[in-house]
């Protein structure tokens, strides 16, 4: 059958184009996808080693790229524990497996992601809620075993409720939720006023 | 009543069923693609059904916070609302496959049976999925509650067994649409729609494992959610659409599928790379702003262009067509699509405005009218085929016996789906403003802005568009289970393009 | 830094002429194909008018959302893309559904 089209629009020019920028951009994605793994691995220069749960971690305003940056500092072991790389690991991993089983994103985000009934842990570990940074991992824990008890709700009574999570459990949360504070997010959220960085 | 008395009812009702099963089984205006079409169908009005009332549940806990607490918790609550979403979405898809499956290829399905075998295990899956979401709800942290409980990421939460499950059963369906292409005639639609649907089961994959790093996890999750709505899901509307529009308005099959490729080479041309979009926040790159920012921006093009070449189209035919409802929710689609995903996207996409946007109700403002304008309409439209022919393709033009029900549940889906949307833009709105940038995403910044009125209002005017758009479902069911029932006229007769001119 | 976040006094004007890109880059769109169709001087004019609209809705956008640099190419690309596209598919609705010399078809039926 012959047809009187001009050629970029008969159905074979497209067809070719339509093969070629769809090979085209996925094989863009694949060499971009290797790059970003590289660099988000723990470890690596945008995601720390999990025993960054060992040291001081700050959120502060970078006046030369005018955003939002984590900052590691000083020694400050959590729960007074000095962990090597693997033990580390292993406790964050638990926490966030327990995140995912107590299906914690279908209330809250976590980098921005998730459901919105309940504020986003992506600085939790740093909220000036906790008070102190002295008594914080106590408070988080205790949060943690019983929300309902422990509630705050800002007048709202929106409580979170008990989730039967246990000691284990709530210190690998903890732990979890300090090593995703140390990830550098681009300067989301902006303008998060961290624990001890009170003017 | 006694014990006995009820075994007695229950006895009645399941030889209703099963004689009633017999005579949907024996119908002879339906091929056996077609029925199979049906039976996912079904289940997936049954699945929207589902959708409504959980997502009033969660509507409700914003306003009563102690309402179902400790019950059925929000967390619950949103889980089978989107989990029923997503399936249901699914179903309709499979069904609209198998139904136009036969015709498109010219022979009858090759593997029917594993077909058939593959939904009442689908089934019976989603049913059990269901039922532990709901009883058990939540397990301790080990891999054990992720493989039998639920895995804890949006929208694909279904525990590993299911997901594995899942896979084998979107393999046998996979099997019966290559085989039977292979067996009788490939097009260009059955090229594409082959092609798609490796591309959709393969992304399942990406979001099958589990990592510790929540930066790996949410860039692999985002291949899976964003990679099927916004490339795979389209691409598989718009076989369904190409089809579609040739048996309803008539149009010929080289004008389907050059458009067909002309959309391919936009959305994967856009979507792909437009993925960036949400790789600004999450531990990624910088260059993911760029990248991101811009190919995001051009994802409105596809939808832009469909618009305009409806309104060819529609000049063209002058909107002849042989089935009002389902023309009706196809142009709902067309609007859907375009305002949902291009315009309410396009809005908020670049990282520029992303950084106060993020993460809240304004994204739920973004997927409630996307998802339902791009993805509900499609599929309620092929439900009306469906119905159409199943009552031995009766009429569905003008004057039908009880029209006023798919009108009146056309327009309060519509406008209940339109006014949350609304309603989640305003509290989104306030919500980047206060909670993001003025009080920095804080615990009581947070709050702050929940307890501001404007969002306090916003919630009760969702559960009021809520109940509209629950209310629209409900009149649907209903009007799918009886349009065309006693109906004498036969369809109308559309003549193709090469007369129409 | 690789972008400037948007000001707190200038959301809504963003939200705002984001949305009005897409919707008159549509109403161009159609208009444009309207008037091609119907072939009323009038609806040429409001076709360029609401082109112009699209332009400075892009100029406000681009403005609010501080582009500079290669961010501008974006304006660009805009500006450009959504004045051509109209052509473009008018182009193609035109030369795909121009026929003259076709059998009655069934679908499924031959396959080219
Ligand atoms: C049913 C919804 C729900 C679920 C599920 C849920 N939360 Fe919460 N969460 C809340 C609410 C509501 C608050 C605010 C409570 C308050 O202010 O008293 C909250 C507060 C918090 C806070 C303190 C807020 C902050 O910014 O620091 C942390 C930490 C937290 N949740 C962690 C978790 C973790 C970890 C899980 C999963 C194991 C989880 N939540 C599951 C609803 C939920
Ligand atoms: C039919 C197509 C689409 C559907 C069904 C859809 C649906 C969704 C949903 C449900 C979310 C929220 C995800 C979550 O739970 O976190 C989302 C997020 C998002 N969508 Fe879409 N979308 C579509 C098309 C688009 C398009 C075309 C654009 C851009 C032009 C876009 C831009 C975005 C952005 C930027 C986000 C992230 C929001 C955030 O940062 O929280 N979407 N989309
Ligand atoms: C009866 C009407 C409905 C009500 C009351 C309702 C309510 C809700 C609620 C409360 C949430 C949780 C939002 C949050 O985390 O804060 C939600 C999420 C969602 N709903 Fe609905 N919903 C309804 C209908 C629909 C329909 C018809 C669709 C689409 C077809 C839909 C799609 C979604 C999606 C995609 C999300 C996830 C959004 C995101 O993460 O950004 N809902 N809904
Ligand atoms: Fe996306």
């Amino acid at each position: 059958m012959t047809e009187q089209v001009p050629r970029w629009a008969s159905e074979v020019f497209w067809k070719k184009t339509a093969i070629w920028v769809t090979g085209g951009s996925f094989v863009l994605l694949v060499i971009l996808t290797f790059d970003s793994m590289k660099q988000i691995s723990a470890g690596g220069p945008r995601v720390p080693a999990h025993s960054v749960i060992n040291k001081d971690i700050s959120y502060r305003l970078d006046k030369t790229k005018q955003r939002y940056q984590p900052t590691i500092g000083g020694e400050a072991p959590l729960f007074g524990k000095v962990l090597s790389e693997e033990e580390a690991e292993k406790l964050v991993d638990h926490g966030k497996k327990t995140v995912q089983a107590k299906n914690c994103m279908n209330c809250h985000t976590l980098l921005g992601n998730g459901a919105y009934y309940a504020p986003d842990l992506t600085k939790a570990w740093l909220d000036q809620s906790w008070g102190a940074k002295a008594s914080r991992e106590e408070l988080m824990v205790n949060f943690l075993l019983d929300p309902e008890k422990n509630a705050r709700t800002f007048g709202s009574n929106r409580k979170m409720p008990n989730l039967d999570i246990t000691q284990p459990e709530a210190e690998a949360i903890v732990a979890f939720l300090k090593w995703m504070s140390s990830i550098d997010t681009n300067g989301f959220p902006h303008n998060f006023k961290a624990i001890g960085e009170e003017e | 009543m006694t014990l006995q008395a009820y075994q007695e009812k229950a006895a009645v009702c399941w030889t209703g069923c099963k004689q009633r099963y017999g005579v949907f089984m024996a119908n002879p205006n339906l091929s056996g693609g077609q029925k199979l079409a049906v039976h996912y169908f079904t289940v997936a009005m049954v699945l929207f059904m589902a959708q409504l009332l959980f997502g009033l549940l969660a509507g409700l806990q914003f306003i009563f916070p102690r309402f179902l607490y400790e019950i059925l918790d929000f967390n619950v609550n949103r889980m089978v609302h989107i989990n029923a979403m997503v399936v249901w979405m699914l179903y309709g898809f499979l069904g609209s496959v198998y139904w136009f499956l036969e015709d498109e290829s010219g022979v009858p399905i090759v593997g029917l049976k594993w077909g058939q075998l593959a939904f009442w295990v689908l089934t019976g899956a989603v049913t059990i999925v269901v039922l532990v979401y709901l009883l058990i709800q939540i397990g301790s942290g080990t891999d054990t509650s992720l493989w039998l409980i639920n895995e804890g990421r949006e929208y694909i939460e279904a525990p590993r067994w299911a997901d594995i499950g899942i896979v084998v059963v979107m393999l046998t369906f996979f099997y019966n649409v290559a085989a039977t292409f292979a067996k009788g005639k490939w097009s260009g639609i059955a090229g594409v729609l082959t092609l798609d649907l490796v591309a959709l089961a393969g992304l399942y994959l990406a979001g099958m494992f589990y990592v510790t790093n929540i930066s790996v996890d949410q860039y692999w999750w985002w291949w899976v959610i964003h990679l099927w709505v916004e490339a795979t899901w389209e691409v598989l509307v718009g076989c369904i659409m190409a089809w579609s529009l040739m048996k309803l308005l008539g149009v010929r099959r080289k004008v389907v599928q050059t458009w067909l490729y002309i959309e391919v080479a936009l959305m994967f041309g856009s979507g792909i790379l437009g993925l960036g979009h949400h790789y600004f926040w999450i531990g990624t790159p910088e260059y993911w702003f760029t990248i991101g920012g811009f190919f995001s921006a051009l994802e409105p093009i596809p939808l832009v262009a469909m618009v305009v070449h409806s309104i060819y189209d529609a000049g063209a035919h002058r909107f002849k067509n042989s089935n009002h409802p389902a023309l009706a929710w196809i142009i709902a689609h067309a609007f859907g699509n375009f305002l949902g995903a291009g315009v309410w996207g396009f809005m908020h996409t670049l990282p520029q405005i992303n950084l106060y946007t993020h993460g809240t109700q304004w994204s739920a403002s973004h997927g409630h009218l996307a998802f339902f304008g791009a993805y509900a309409t499609i599929n309620i439209a092929f439900f009306y085929l469906a119905a159409q022919q199943a009552r031995g393709n009766v009429w569905m033009g003008g004057e039908l016996t009880n029209g006023w029900r798919w009108k009146t549940a056309a327009v309060l889906l519509n406008l209940g789906v339109m006014g949350m949307t609304v309603a989640l833009l305003i509290a989104g709105y306030e919500q980047s403003f206060i909670e993001r940038a003025v009080e920095g995403s804080t615990w009581a910044g947070y709050f702050a802005a929940q307890n501001h009125p404007w969002f306090m209002q916003a919630m009760i005017w969702r559960m009021v568009f809520g109940l509209m758009t629950a209310v629209g479902g409900g009149l649907l069911f209903w009007d799918l289970l009886e349009i065309g029932k006693g109906e004498q006229r036969p369809a109308a007769v559309i003549e193709n393009d090469a007369v129409t001119q | 830094m690789l972008i400037e976040p948007v000001a707190l006094s200038d959301f809504f004007l963003s939200f705002f002429s984001a949305a009005l890109i897409i919707l008159l880059a549509t109403l161009y769109a159609a208009l444009f194909a309207w008037s091609k169709v119907s072939g009323r001087k009038i609806l040429t004019i409001l076709a360029w008018l609401s082109y112009a609209a699209l332009l400075v809705c892009i100029g406000v956008f681009s403005y609010i959302n501080h582009f500079n640099d290669y961010w501008l190419v974006l304006s660009l690309l805009m500006a450009l893309g959504y004045g051509w596209m109209p052509r473009l598919i008018w182009g193609l609705c035109a030369a795909t559904h121009d026929e003259t010399t076709h059998q009655t078809h069934q679908s499924g039926g031959h396959h080219d």
